[in-house]
């Protein structure tokens, strides 16, 4: 399934952009919005996802969490956790894996807090 | 013939280094605007003596803010000549974000720490090089953050376990679930 997905600033990456397009995904970056949001907050960047009903991809899974605690109003959030452990960490290939993994358990995205993490197989 | 007595009067020393020591050392020389790594050890050097020199006389050598100076009777004060003008920008390309829980400083113009940076770089096996081509950032911004995350390794190794610990006690799961 195709997704519309936004990349928040601290995930955004010119690979993992052409990894998800790849996958069939329609992904916007910051830079892409006028005026662009490269290096503005959180709710920045939470605010234009929500508006422009795109999924939300992020590596700043706590502050994103907070900010679904306060409003669900939104298409998903997709969060990955960079653990201290290098043997836990997840690759831009196996972010990709990860998103279809999730799609392909049926769950409704929209309004929900989603960690990549738990989707790694 | 001056000259060759003054070269045979310098001895050459080898020292095994880190790479990651190797890049803390060029940044401070590119910072400090010495002209060698000689020069930048010979700062080193002469600030290594002072401590020496001051422990072995019986005083302390302390670290105070500013402001608490005040308060001191009599203090001696270390001067680098080669750190005084850059006192008060000592990274160019990271910012503090003090309104976040996160301590750890922020890649200036990116809403993204050095940690997040230092783990996509490490996820995804890229050299400096190829994380700056990739995620749209200057080298000297990556190169940088790799020498904070040496210096400051432990405070971002715990912030990512207190994010841990936030996440699990609200209940998100990290650990893939069984293969449906």
């Amino acid at each position: 399934m195709s997704l519309r997905l936004y990349l928040d600033d601290c995930i955004y990456s010119h690979e993992l952009r052409r990894l998800l397009v790849e996958a069939g995904h329609d992904v916007q970056v910051p830079a892409d919005v006028h005026p662009a949001l490269t290096g503005q907050e959180d709710q920045r960047h939470f605010a234009h996802a929500c508006r422009s009903q795109r999924v939300l991809l992020t590596k700043n899974p706590r502050d994103f969490q907070e900010l679904h605690r306060q409003s669900t109003s939104h298409s998903g959030i997709l969060a990955v956790y960079l653990d201290n452990d290098p043997k836990r960490d997840m690759s831009q290939r196996e972010i990709v894996r990860a998103i279809a993994n999730l799609e392909a358990t049926g769950a409704l995205l929209a309004g929900g807090f989603w960690p990549l993490n738990n989707y790694r197989w | 013939m001056e000259q060759r007595a003054r070269r045979s009067d310098k001895v050459r020393v080898q020292v095994d280094l880190s790479a990651a020591e190797v890049r803390l050392l060029d940044l401070l020389q590119d910072r400090l605007s010495v002209r060698s790594r000689a020069d930048l050890l010979q700062q080193a050097y002469g600030s290594f003596l002072w401590m020496v020199d001051e422990l072995l006389a019986g005083r302390k050598v302390v670290s105070v803010e500013t402001d608490a100076l005040a308060q001191l009777e009599r203090f001696k004060e270390l001067c680098v000549p080669a750190v005084q003008p850059i006192i008060f920008d000592h990274y160019r390309y990271l910012v503090a974000k003090p309104d976040k829980w996160r301590k750890q400083l922020y890649l200036k113009g990116r809403n993204m720490t050095v940690g997040q940076l230092m783990y996509s770089m490490r996820a995804n096996n890229l050299s400096a090089e190829e994380a700056a081509a990739d995620m749209d950032l200057p080298i000297e911004q990556v190169r940088e953050a790799q020498v904070y995350y040496e210096i400051h390794r432990d405070l971002i190794e715990r912030e990512a376990d207190e994010e841990k610990q936030y996440l699990l006690n609200g209940g998100v799961p990290l650990e893939p679930a069984p293969v449906p």
